[in-house]
């Protein structure tokens, strides 16, 4: 049982901006509604309004120029996402994050805004987007800010919106030549289990494909938000793309992260997992680079 | 507050007058009288609840039901038209694809997407699209069969 509440439904985000100044806290923003609802059905949420972002126009879209890099409508489905052409030919490690997104049924509901929102720190896009240098456009009643994404996660569940703002765009800067990217969910029980570990790993080459010109990683479900692994990334840089480079980047990113024990994992087995990955992750990262 | 709204159900309308924290699958089930859809896991990813939206796979329990107003909606029991099964519901008769059939519908729904979207699927393909519907009987073989079957043809 989902406990009452009213539905609001503005019809732009001014409107909505507006609603969510007047209730406050009493207030929340519903999009799909899967991960709300869900909390809603769990009693960690009992907002008394849901302010629906649904009937606004022009949220959901996909674009992308040479200038300004890709910008994506929050309202965007994952669906949209993972099967868009644009995508798949721009950013492909992101199409091949969006399309693990739970089943086809969430994706075809969920939303990119949404997911960024609930800020799960075990959600799939949050680490690629991370690599990938995204950042968030938010609308307020007082304007807009754009935030980097890796200053938009707090904490479980918790991000720098204030209860008056509204995500509407995710911005992706375009990729240099010679990057591609991999994206690796280790999931020790069943295939749509929640992963033990999330990582995402682009790779930028030089000309001559030889040095990890720029690396990014991107980390899941081992923190309480999607992190970086900057100590990780400031080793690979500049450095050959060899055996025992990767080897010694993954020691630096076990003791990077400090990930808590659950059904999923110990500590130790995680720690050792990312290590893992990170080596799987930065080798198909760079062949695709490569190619 | 309830709110009138018109939901459109296997090419039927139905008018509700229902609060705004109702769930689709509960408004199919009790108040429309559908009970094909099935509540299993209540947190979308069982695949029990799956419902057709404008000819889309989604979980009607984590939708709301005025979330479905003006939609097309089609349910399990819309597949049966004119007095003729679905193929895919002969098929899963025919290869015996279900045990305790609570899984069925969702099932049978997640199988017709699949082979709207890819009409000759290999058995990897198949067998992905159906990882949204869990099932704890059959071991899915006799549903990549009867799939199969279909696909086929």
């Amino acid at each position: 049982m989902i406990s009452g509440f009213e539905l609001l439904e503005p019809k732009s985000v001014k409107e909505a901006c507006s609603m969510l100044s007047k209730y406050g806290d009493q207030a929340k923003v519903i999009a799909g509604g899967l991960s709300l609802l869900l909390f809603m059905r769990e009693k960690l949420y009992r907002p008394k309004y849901l302010v629906s972002i649904m009937g606004i126009k022009g949220l959901d879209y996909i674009k992308y120029d040479e200038k300004n890099g890709l910008r994506i409508g929050a309202l965007t489905t994952h669906r949209t996402i993972e099967n868009s052409k644009t995508i798949k030919e721009k950013f492909p490690v992101m199409a091949e994050t969006f399309h693990k997104v739970g089943s086809m049924r969430i994706r075809n509901v969920g939303t990119i805004g949404g997911n960024l929102c609930h800020a799960d720190p075990r959600l799939d896009p949050p680490p690629t987007l991370l690599a990938l240098d995204a950042k968030v456009k938010v609308v307020g009643p007082k304007g807009n800010r754009t935030i980097k994404l890796e200053d938009f996660f707090v904490n479980y569940y918790e991000t720098v919106l204030k209860p008056d703002e509204i995500l509407t765009e995710v911005r992706v800067p375009g990729s240099p030549p010679k990057t591609g990217g991999a994206y690796i969910r280790f999931s020790t029980k069943t295939n749509d289990d929640t992963p033990a570990v999330e990582l995402a790993a682009v790779v930028t080459l030089d000309s001559k494909k030889e040095v990890l010109e720029n690396v990014k990683i991107g980390l899941g479900a081992l923190a309480p938000t999607a992190i970086r692994a900057k100590k990780t990334e400031v080793f690979l840089k500049g450095k050959k793309f060899k055996a025992d480079i990767l080897e010694e980047a993954s020691r630096i990113v076990s003791q990077e992260v400090d990930p808590i024990g659950d059904l999923r994992g110990s500590e130790e087995y995680k720690k050792e997992m990312v290590g893992v990955m990170l080596k799987r992750g930065v080798k198909m990262a760079y062949e695709k680079a490569g190619r | 507050m309830k709110r009138k709204i018109l939901l459109n159900i296997n090419d039927e309308d139905y008018e509700v007058e229902i609060d705004p924290n109702r769930l689709l699958v509960d408004v199919i089930r009790e108040d429309i009288g559908l009970t094909g859809t099935k509540k299993g896991c209540e947190i979308g990813v069982c695949g029990a609840c799956t419902v057709l939206m404008d000819g889309k796979l989604v979980s009607s329990c984590l939708m709301l039901a005025i979330y479905a107003a003006g939609k097309k909606i089609t349910t399990i029991e819309g597949l049966f038209k004119n007095g003729e099964l679905h193929p895919l519901q002969k098929a899963f008769l025919d290869y015996g694809s279900f045990q305790c059939g609570f899984c069925t519908p969702g099932m049978v729904l997640a199988s017709k997407a699949i082979l709207e979207e890819n009409p000759h699927p290999t058995e990897h393909e198949i067998r992905e699209g159906l990882n949204g519907n869990l099932c704890r009987c059959t071991g899915y073989a006799k549903v990549v069969e009867a799939i199969q079957a279909v696909a086929g043809k």
